[in-house]
């Protein structure tokens, strides 16, 4: 606690000494939010609170917070740099620098987090405070683990500490599980998770080198979409990231449903198998990443269609990935009914129609702070939910199939609309860019 | 290809870059566009290029004035950008292939094409062709990005500081490559800061200063005959003293 609130202090310490950057204002502002709205639910699940309030409300309160939260943050697009301008601010002390970045990383509400949140509200539904701290110091782990991976994958970590996170990691989360199956001992769990959050997180800061060039990369593919997947950073952490959380959901909903069946799960499981992480992934974090390819593209034609061609290219593979997933996820839980692969058809139609759109309507990073022409994620999940929910609320009826249609012929009507949007929308661009 | 720009003006904001800005760029010569930084010069070759519109005035191809260039057009035209906007992820080979399919070369001639400047542009191009951009250096980036640029042949060709980061060796070479390809049908417009190049292909010397042409001539009239440098000149049409150009240092 003690820490939290000196954690808490110096991000008030930075909000006043940044005064000339409206974005840092708003970060420290939403940061400070979390931090306290992180008190709250400790004060909550601590308190004298805690026996009038029942665990299924602190789970909604958790649930809800989250949502808005990460909806929130996603408002603060170049988010990372001013993190990164805020560690002045940090003490210069190392174990107090390790312990900063820690409670950094978990108070922020970004996509993969929240994620993270959901996935072990799953596995361990809390209802006593213990339940809850078990939860949090798990969640500390899984954040870390998730940054360690993220590192792995974009080939920050130098070769030799490859070999020693890669050993350390699971040896440590096996003595974590050990001690947890057989003693069962709170704070000897804790303790030993706590050692690995250090280890891991001084090993992290320390030894992650600068960002490496992917140069030492040979060209593997004659495929274009499979070469730049392998070979941009941006790229392929992005699509890994969407198959594998895609990946957790689907082996975590076949669980579920082989225990009790889809019960009332059965718009969640619509959404999550849908297509929208790969879209989401691709599109936000990736394309702005190749905006030389439209560029270039633009150079010889000035078509829409060439740029949403190329786009599929990129995308065929990771998609076909995608749809292997979902159809292995089907077939494995034949108490789904058709509902679930005809929804999930129709969203792959619609999202490669629209991924057009709003692709090209932020088809770069645009470098002025607090902009929200980067947000395409954000876009991408309200789409999806859109989709989704229509199909939903319209399951096992008629109209269930009319509303596909209806998908159809709005993809149909985009396509045709596509050449005129680009010739509207490149020159703003260009504007923006050269401006 | 002719093209024409007629009283084009272009600002970014209140700042006026291009200013009632007329130029003919007629098929068969070669076009030198001088200035100092800032001075509008890559906002010309976007205006050319049709990535920007102007805010004044008209762009015409072949006398005709397109709301959208159609593709038509744009495979008509090379254009070596600066900043290069290379495509890092493939190896030069790949990235030679893509720009050739994009131009829609006819593959036989695309390989014949490929190999031919690569040769004459790399003393081990076999290598080169197979190392991805990323890893290449900023000169050997020009020189296969130039190679992009000319791999369909285009009837003009814009080059944006196509000289910079180059060794005098390849400069030499793009020089010379330069000079042979300019014929009856083909336009060369670019824009260059390093004026050793410029004797060799004898271009019409444009001068933009203060958002507008101040300069529009062949080189021997720009040098007098020869009987100046042309940075000489060059200093003499934008009325620098040489003493401006000189500093004491402790």
């Amino acid at each position: 606690m003690g820490l939290v609130l000196l954690h808490l202090r110096f991000k008030i310490n930075a909000f006043f000494n940044w005064k000339y950057n409206k974005s840092g204002i708003i970060f420290s502002l939403l940061y400070l939010a979390t931090t306290s709205y992180s008190l709250f639910i400790v004060h909550l699940l601590t308190g004298p609170l805690n026996s009038q309030i029942s665990p299924a409300s602190i789970k909604h309160i958790i649930f809800g917070t989250l949502i808005l939260l990460t909806i929130i943050r996603k408002f603060i697009p170049q988010y990372i740099p001013f993190r990164k301008r805020l560690l002045q601010y940090h003490p210069k002390s190392a174990i107090f620098r390790h312990a900063f970045n820690i409670l950094d990383e978990i108070l922020c509400f970004n996509f993969l987090n929240a994620i993270l949140f959901i996935c072990l509200l799953l596995i361990f539904p809390f209802y006593h405070w213990k339940d809850a701290c078990i939860w949090i110091t798990w969640l500390c782990v899984a954040i870390i683990s998730r940054r360690v991976v993220q590192c792995f994958f974009e080939q920050r970590i130098l070769h030799y500490t490859r070999f020693l996170l890669g050993c350390l990691v699971p040896i440590a989360t096996t003595i974590i599980m050990l001690l947890w199956q057989f003693n069962y001992e709170l704070p000897q769990t804790a303790l030993a998770v706590l050692v690995v959050i250090l280890l891991v997180s001084f090993m992290m800061e320390e030894v992650v080198s600068e960002y490496d060039d992917t140069g030492k990369q040979g060209v593997t593919s004659e495929h274009l979409g499979i070469n730049v997947l392998l070979n941009a950073p941006a790229v392929r952490v992005s699509v890994l990231a969407a198959l594998i959380l895609k990946s957790v959901f689907m082996i975590l909903f076949t669980i579920k449903i082989q225990k009790k069946g889809p019960g009332d799960m059965l718009f969640i499981i619509m959404l999550l198998s849908s297509p929208a992480y790969l879209f989401t992934y691709c599109f936000n974090n990736s394309w702005g990443m190749l905006r030389n390819y439209w560029f270039t593209l633009d150079r010889a034609n000035p078509s829409g269609f060439l740029i949403w061609r190329f786009q599929l290219r990129l995308i065929a593979v990771p998609l076909a990935i995608d749809c292997f997933i979902t159809s292995i996820f089907y077939l494995a839980n034949d108490k789904l009914g058709p509902v679930i692969i005809i929804s999930y058809f129709f969203s792959v139609i619609l999202l490669c129609v629209l991924a057009y759109y709003w692709s090209l309507l932020f088809p770069f990073y645009v470098s002025k702070g607090f902009s929200m022409s980067v947000n395409t994620s954000t876009v991408a999940a309200f789409c999806t939910i859109i989709i989704c929910t229509a199909m939903y609320l319209a399951t096992y009826s008629p109209i269930f199939y009319l509303i596909g249609g209806l998908y159809l012929i709005i993809a149909v009507a985009l396509m045709k609309g596509m050449n005129k949007f680009y010739s509207d929308t490149r020159i703003g661009l260009y504007h923006k860019l050269f401006h | 290809m002719q093209l024409s720009v007629n009283n084009a003006t272009k600002k970014y904001g209140k700042k006026t870059v291009l200013d009632q800005v007329s130029i003919d760029f007629n098929q068969g010569n070669c076009y030198c566009i001088l200035g100092v930084n800032g001075a509008g010069k890559s906002t010309l070759f976007n205006l050319l290029m049709q990535f920007i519109m102007a805010d004044a005035g008209t762009i015409t191809y072949d006398g005709h004035h397109f709301p959208v260039l159609p593709s038509a057009y744009k495979k008509r035209m090379g254009y070596l950008s600066e900043p290069l906007h290379l495509l890092e992820e493939l190896s030069a080979e790949q990235y030679l292939q893509f720009i050739g399919k994009l131009y829609e070369v006819v593959p036989k001639i695309l390989e014949e094409r490929k190999e031919k400047i690569m040769h004459f542009l790399f003393e081990d191009y076999q290598e080169v062709l197979r190392k991805r951009m990323a890893t290449l250096s900023s000169g050997m980036k020009k020189k296969v990005a130039f190679a992009g640029a000319i791999l369909h042949s285009p009837e003009f060709l814009l080059l944006d500081e196509p000289f910079s980061t180059l060794d005098p060796i390849s400069g030499k070479k793009l020089c010379n490559f330069l000079s042979s390809y300019l014929n009856e049908q083909r336009t060369i417009v670019f824009s260059s800061h390093n004026l050793e190049y410029l004797e060799a292909l004898n271009p019409v010397i444009i001068i933009l200063d203060e958002s507008g042409i101040q300069y529009n001539a062949s080189l021997a009239d720009f040098t007098k005959n020869h009987s100046q440098s042309i940075s000489q000149s060059l200093m003499e049409k934008l009325k620098i003293n040489d003493s401006s150009t000189v500093m004491q240092w402790d």
